[in-house]
């Protein structure tokens, strides 16, 4: 029998499953934000403020789940602080002290992006001073957006990497759930970020299509290394005949391939289009799902969104319940 | 540092009494499954299944019969705890330095600084923590750590009425383990060995003899530090980090270049550069 | 823990007994053979390294087939067997065994006594003596204690014999009553050292035993041959000078309509393989609750007296005191002193009123009629012959056999008094018991009056405990019980002391006895701090246990400094020496040997009589007083005297070459090569004229119900065994309906009817519920799954248990078919934290005729999936 098998589970369910989610939602988008901020052109500036617009609420659900899961939820302070001295408790090489830590020093740059995009944003609220668009800008603004990936791309794999630093079966038999996490987060990210753009329109959607790529890329990379981690389980897999495996298919299916299909054919379909525009007269042609966009097939739609952050959601389910499943030996 | 302390569980005298059970439910005051209206498990004798935040000690009963009952013919107990591991998993983990190692090398879960963040739960390769329904913090053996500081006996061993569970500093433990293994041998019984020597995460303060595979008792043949995961699962992230980051940046500038050879975008002009990075 | 080999049959030592267990393990540490005869596999055969499965209830084949094959292969110490035993001694003539009689012995008839008393025959037992000479009177386990008229043959004989004599020329009388002794005293018996005479008890026993082959062994008990050979080779290889054999039982030996039978192959077999009296010997009776063998020796049993002195009977010859110390008194052997140790305990009873022209107050004593036991009780009650019971850390409404019955008789009783932890399920019995659910009793009418006293925990009062190996043990008190709860001894001094109050006006002869005991237990100071200024001091009952002179109060050292004319008090002879002096009580000491030491830690506790831990210990010498072997030296004689690891259990300066005093009495009438110094012949019995109603050897019958005819002899079952048929208590054997053999038994984790467990978490969670082990073949044959419900019946009912469905459980091949056994632990009642069916709804109200101990461990079942 395999060692990991007479091990306990944590109790990690769907209070974790929804942070992992949301952690990684919130680390995608400030990525995504970053990049545009710091390779991307003017014309994606709006779309990279996006991504941080994104990121601080996706991030501010994290401590409550977390705290909520703790049993002594009065006591997440310990966290920080040495409880019986004074004294600050960081411990390197334990991935949830060192991922509590890289929490909050990532919440505070997602916050100042946060602030600096709202206050260049259109929706900026009339309290917001418009001056503090600054801290989003100029090289100040590209160190924060680098600094701030930097942590963003901590909390989008460490949570993989905190499953995989125990004993538990599937998680503690393979190194490739941080990177499988870093990989869904970044596609799921992309689609969020992506269909804020496509609603938004205008202004955000220049970025659309290096989103769509960017989700593509990530969802390959996720489908790659979820191929990889499954062979890697070899037969540890049989953890997934039930209901988990399920999930785990959903996740596939709604996460990676649905998606990707829809968006072969929809391009397919404006390429048609587009072919038949040509010909005949630019302008409305009737869009499949929500109405053509301006963004040449790159929108993103609610279906497709849904579709993808339910599979990124089902595949951190899988993952953490199945294990959670796997009873004391 | 005081001289390290231990357990030394001979199975072989096992009579599945539980004493050790109770014993240390009754010294540490440990709350009982359902307030001990616990149901039947149908295996065997063993009605509280496991190690965890309410049973610091765990009989374990194992039946080996085959049907004529001639050929094989075993039932085994073994009386289970926390194995105080030198390279101790659950205290790695702990983000909160809750896990302390003591004077006596043992692990001890502090548990006015326990959060209940459950990281040691799966990090030990035994399973042997989980959170007490009462406390709400993460709680295993402690060794009786307030009986040892004033030199006592922990309680398990106390009332162990056979000596299975011997306890003591753990030079002499590992001698009396090393000739009670070469009696049996001895005896023909080739079978006993010791599980938990320096091989296995260095050693585990509480050591037990055993006569069959330690699956047949529930234990890893091979336990690992959780640790030993972090760097190649830290490296496989931050290559997926790199990975999507570098291809992001790539793509970013490429299209920049290419755009810049299609001609001055008007820069906020969406449907060009929407259908500029379809173009490919 | 000196022993080489330790066989455990009828008891589950290692659940039952986990304390004791230890010095097993230690044992087995040290290199000894473990074997266990049972049938199931237990956590304790799980420690073996032998386990041999049997039926339920064939222990005594089992046992036989050992003798059988001891003697058949000449495996027995001859030296010891022929110097020690009463192996050479020749029987009557007219003694007919069961191979000649099918089954019964000599002298069998109908029982026309009070049929309360429950027999279902009577042996007259005149052919069991010796050829001559006297053989005892009956002690613990005699027949009048269950309901038979005083029977002592040899004496009945001897007095109608002498009859005018005895009137012509009256013995005088005391005290001292040692010329009474003295004129009692006879020749001893012939004997044949040879053993070849057929009339020698080794011959008889060899005959009787002649079919017990290792086949005749598998056929009854199931146990394969090949299985019960290797322990006859284990237990022979290592019973010889040089090894010595142990044997341990508890309850699934006595719980037998043949119980004390069972228990006398087992001495038998121990006598012939020279391991009664050596270290590492014997055999170790189990002992239930916490002190139970304390319960025995100073007795809260009806048929006996303090130090196993038979109770005042009114079928016997008890008339005086005079007649009571000539039935009881053996005048060879060291039950001589009897008139010594009554008087004594007749002084501590009515202290100053006891006096010699008032027999020491004899007549105040209260006499038994007949069975007074557990089991007739009940019926007497179901007959509303019992107006008041007090149940004191005795829970019958689950603990008795056939609780149904038990909780309907509790119905009749005017008043009940509880005293115990928690409302167990006797106090209960009138509004939670299954009868008031399914309207058998109505609360509103039972009339009994149930008074609930909770009481104090060990921990919490000073006193004793005697275990098994007859050592006694202080505890101390270490706080106030909670609220109300009070020790047993607070509550039986002060239920005394209001008696003595109530009688006190009283004139009514049958009252003396109350006004003039002797009732002074009261502390001389209250514990300082304690919150019960009235507990009484345990110390001064030890001193009346221990005894002072009755002049001047000082405490005496040994019971050989015991009168039998009132000048000493003591209330247990055998306890006599506990308690030395002031200040000084051995049941306190702490001192263990040495590690180098001989191990047998005379100084840790006291172990009675004379603080002695194995009695007859000069059989661990040989007849020259030479150890047999330097690996098991114990006693021996110096040249000069008797020394040694423990105290000896002969007289200190008697040479093994001194000679029996043909007109002495007491020990001076054995010779110095007799080990066996309370039997009248000094000799290790393995024929047993005197003290069994059932007969002189043991003989295998079968359970009161058993699926199977007894393939050994036409008779089925005991002769004389104790019965009630009832339409309440319904018997059934050999009956399709009932074909598995059921029995019951304890586990670790519980205590009894569960009264000490069931209540409390941290044990009731390891055994939760109630259970019924079944094997896989039986289980599979009803079609029950592991954790089903199965339904358990019996004729008397039926209960439902959750399967637990392991190969620990076997089945038997039992005289060419297949026979199943069903085993139920019976901790669970109706009240507590966990709950479970109360397993004796299924048990019988059947008995030992010797001491009507109930047959629990074999009767009939059948199962079905619930």
């Amino acid at each position: 029998m395999r060692d990991v098998l007479f091990t306990a589970p944590a109790h990690w369910h769907w209070l974790i499953v929804v942070y992992f989610f949301f952690g990684g939602l919130s680390a995608g988008s400030y990525v995504l934000g970053a990049l545009l901020h710091l390779f991307g052109g003017a014309q994606e500036r709006p779309a990279s403020r996006l991504g941080y617009l994104v990121s601080l609420p996706a991030l501010l659900a994290c401590p409550p789940l977390l705290i909520v899961d703790l049993d002594r939820p009065e006591r997440f302070w310990h966290l920080f602080l040495w409880s019986q001295r004074p004294g600050v408790m960081f411990k390197w090489w334990s991935p949830m002290s060192i991922g509590s830590w890289a929490l909050l020093l990532f919440g505070a740059f997602s916050f100042v992006s946060f602030v600096g995009a709202l206050s260049a944003d259109p929706w900026r609220p009339s309290w917001l001073p418009e001056r503090l668009a600054v801290l989003g800008r100029g090289i100040w603004g590209k160190v924060l957006a680098a600094g701030g990936a930097g942590f963003a791309f901590f909390i989008a794999g460490y949570t993989g990497v905190l499953l995989s630093v125990t004993n538990r079966p599937l998680w503690a038999e393979t190194p490739l759930l941080g990177l499988l996490f870093t990989a869904s987060a970044m596609a799921a990210s992309a689609a969020l970020v992506g269909f804020v753009a496509s609603r938004r329109g205008g202004a955000f959607v220049p970025a659309l299509p290096w989103l769509s790529r960017m989700e593509h890329a990530a969802a390959l990379l996720e489908l790659l290394v979820l191929l990889l981690f499954l062979a890697w389980l070899g037969p540890a897999v049989a953890a997934w005949r039930g209901p988990y495996g399920v999930l785990l298919g959903m996740a596939v299916l709604l996460g990676l391939v649905a998606p990707l299909a829809l968006t072969l054919v929809r391009a397919r379909g404006h390429a048609a289009r587009g072919r038949a525009a040509r010909g005949e007269a630019s302008g409305a042609a009737r869009g499949e799902m929500s109405g053509e966009a301006p963004g040449g097939g790159h929108e993103v739609t609610a279906l497709g969104v849904g579709l993808v952050l339910a599979g990124s959601l089902a595949l951190r389910a899988a993952i953490v319940l199945a294990s959670e499943a796997l009873g004391h030996a | 540092m005081a001289e390290p302390m231990g357990f030394f569980t001979d199975t072989t005298v096992c009579i599945g009494c539980k004493a050790c059970e109770v014993a240390c439910k009754s010294w540490n005051q440990i709350s009982s499954t359902n307030g001990g209206q616990n149901v039947l498990s149908g295996d065997s004798y063993d009605n509280t299944r496991k190690l965890d935040g309410e049973h610091w000690r765990h009989v374990k009963f194992i039946e080996q019969f085959s049907e004529d009952r001639v050929s094989e013919s075993r039932w085994l107990m073994m009386s289970d705890v926390c194995k105080h591991c030198v390279q101790a998993g659950c205290l790695e983990v702990c983000p909160t330095g809750a896990i302390i190692r003591t004077e006596f090398d043992t692990v001890v879960i502090q548990q006015d600084a326990c959060i209940g963040c459950r990281a040691c739960l799966p990090a030990c390769p035994f399973g042997v923590i989980d959170i007490n329904p009462v406390t709400h913090t993460a709680q295993k053996c402690t060794l009786c750590y307030d009986r040892m500081q004033v030199g006592m006996t922990p309680a398990c061993a106390q009332a162990c009425p056979t000596a299975s569970i011997q306890f003591g500093p753990l030079v002499q433990l590992r001698k009396k383990a090393e000739d009670r293994v070469a009696q049996l041998h001895s005896q023909g019984k080739e079978e006993a060995y010791i599980y938990g020597d320096e091989a296995i995460l260095g050693g585990l303060n509480s050591f037990y003899l055993l006569v069959d595979n330690p699956e047949v008792y529930g234990l890893p043949v091979a336990p690992k530090l959780p640790s030993r995961n972090l760097w190649r699962s830290s490296f496989a992230a931050a290559f997926g980090a790199a990975v999507l980051g570098l291809w992001g940046l790539v793509s970013l500038r490429t299209r920049k270049r290419g755009a810049k050879a299609e001609g001055p975008s008007s820069g906020d002009g969406g449907g060009d550069g929407g259908k500029k990075g379809a173009a490919p | 823990m000196h022993s080489d080999c330790i066989v455990i049959e009828g008891s589950n030592m290692a659940e039952c007994h986990p304390v004791a267990f230890r010095w097993v393990m230690q044992a087995k540490l040290a290199g000894a053979t473990v074997i266990h005869v049972d049938p199931r596999f237990t956590r304790t055969s799980a420690m073996a390294d032998i386990h041999a499965p049997l039926r339920a209830g064939t222990d005594i084949a089992f046992l036989g087939g050992l003798i059988h094959h001891v003697i058949e292969h000449e495996k027995y110490f001859k030296e010891y067997v022929v110097h020690y035993t009463n192996a050479a001694t020749l029987v009557r003539d007219d003694f007919k065994d069961t191979e000649e009689l099918e089954g019964v012995f000599s002298g069998l008839h109908g029982y026309d006594g009070d049929p309360l008393n429950g027999f279902v025959g009577q042996y007259d037992t005149a052919s069991w003596q010796y050829v001559s000479g006297d053989t005892g009177t009956q002690r613990a386990g005699d027949g009048a204690m269950t309901g038979q008229v005083s029977q002592n043959p040899a004496k009945r004989g001897d007095m109608a014999g002498k009859g005018p004599e005895v009137g012509a020329n009256p013995p005088p009388q005391g005290p001292p009553f040692d010329g009474m002794v003295r004129a009692m005293k006879k020749p001893p018996p012939p004997r044949d050292e040879t053993l070849q005479d057929p009339r020698c008890v080794f011959q008889i026993v060899k005959r009787h035993f002649s079919r017990y082959t290792p086949e005749m062994v598998e056929r009854v008990t199931g146990c394969p041959k090949d299985v019960f050979l290797k322990v006859a080779e284990a237990i022979t290889r290592n019973s010889n000078p040089e090894r010595t054999t142990a044997f341990c039982y508890a309850v699934g030996w006595t719980q037998h309509t043949y119980g004390p039978q069972l228990i006398g192959t087992c001495a038998m077999l121990q006598l012939l393989l020279g391991n009664i009296g050596r270290p590492g010997g014997g055999i170790l009776a189990l002992r239930g609750h916490a002190t139970i063998q304390g319960s025995t020796d100073i007795p809260t049993l009806y048929h006996s007296i303090h130090g196993y002195m038979p109770a005042l009977s009114t079928l016997k010859q008890h008339e005086t005191l005079a007649d009571y110390l000539k039935t009881e008194t053996l005048p060879a052997s060291y039950w001589s002193n009897t008139p010594k140790f009554f008087v004594s305990y007749l002084k501590s009873m009515y202290g100053a009123a006891a006096t010699v022209e008032n027999d020491f107050g004899y007549g105040w004593h209260p006499r038994i009629a007949g069975d007074h036991s557990h089991l007739p009780m009940t019926i007497a009650m179901m007959e509303g012959r019992v107006k008041g019971m007090f149940a004191m850390g005795q829970n019958p409404a689950v603990g008795a056999q056939n609780a149904r019955l038990q909780r309907k008789a509790l119905a009749k009783l005017e008043w009940l008094v509880v005293k115990d932890n928690f409302e167990t399920e006797t106090a209960a019995f009138w509004r939670t018991s299954p009868e008031v659910q399914n309207g058998e009793l109505k609360t509103e009418e039972i009339q009994t009056e149930v008074f609930l006293f909770p009481s104090a925990q060990v921990g919490e009062m000073d006193g004793s405990f005697t275990n098994t190996q007859r050592l006694v043990q202080w505890h101390a008190k270490a706080a106030d019980p909670p609220g109300d709860c009070r020790s047993d001894l607070w509550f039986t001094v002060h239920l005394g002391k209001r008696l003595k109050a109530h009688y006190a006006a009283s004139t009514l002869p049958r009252d003396q006895g109350i006004k003039h005991l002797v009732w002074d237990f009261d502390a001389d100071h209250p514990e300082p701090g304690s919150r019960i200024p009235d507990e009484p001091d345990a110390r001064k009952v030890l001193r009346e246990v221990n005894g002072y002179r009755s002049a001047d109060g000082r405490h005496l050292t040994s019971a050989a400094e015991l009168k039998d004319d009132g000048s000493t008090t003591c209330a247990s002879w055998i306890y006599c020496g506990i308690y030395p002096e002031p200040g000084k009580n051995l049941a306190e000491s702490r001192v263990p040997d040495a590690p180098e030491g001989p191990q047998t830690h005379l100084g840790w506790a006291f172990a009675w009589p004379s603080n002695r831990r194995t009695l007859y210990n000069r059989a661990s010498a040989r007849p020259d007083g030479k150890p047999w072997s330097e690996r098991k030296k114990y006693v021996w004689w110096d040249g000069k005297r008797w020394t040694g690891h423990d105290v000896p259990d002969f007289p200190l300066t008697k040479a093994p070459d001194a000679p029996a005093k043909p007109d002495a009495i007491g020990l001076d009438a054995h010779a110095g090569t007799d080990p066996f110094i309370l039997k009248v012949d000094g000799k290790g019995w393995l024929f047993a004229p005197t003290g069994l109603v059932d007969g002189p050897l043991p003989t295998h019958y079968e359970p009161v119900e058993s699926p199977v005819q007894n393939p050994l002899y036409k008779q089925q079952t005991s002769p004389v065994l104790k019965m009630w048929r009832r339409d309440d208590n319904v018997i059934a054997s050999q009956d399709p309906r009932y074909p598995h053999v059921l029995t019951t038994y304890r586990l670790t984790e519980h205590h009894l009817s569960g009264v000490m467990s069931r209540w409390l978490p941290w044990l009731a969670e390891l055994q939760p519920e109630l259970f019924v082990e079944l094997s896989p073949e039986l289980a599979g044959a009803h079609g029950i799954d592991n954790l089903d419900l199965v339904r358990i019946a019996t004729p008397r009912g039926a209960i439902t248990a959750k399967a637990l469905v392991t190969r620990r459980m076997r089945p038997l091949q039992i005289d060419g078919k297949t026979v199943h056994q069903v085993g139920l632990p019976w901790h669970w009642g109706y009240q507590g934290l966990v709950t479970g069916e109360v397993v004796n709804n299924l048990s019988a109200l059947v008995g030992d005729p010797n001491v009507s101990i109930h047959e629990g461990k074999a009767f009939v079942c059948n199962v079905e999936k619930a």
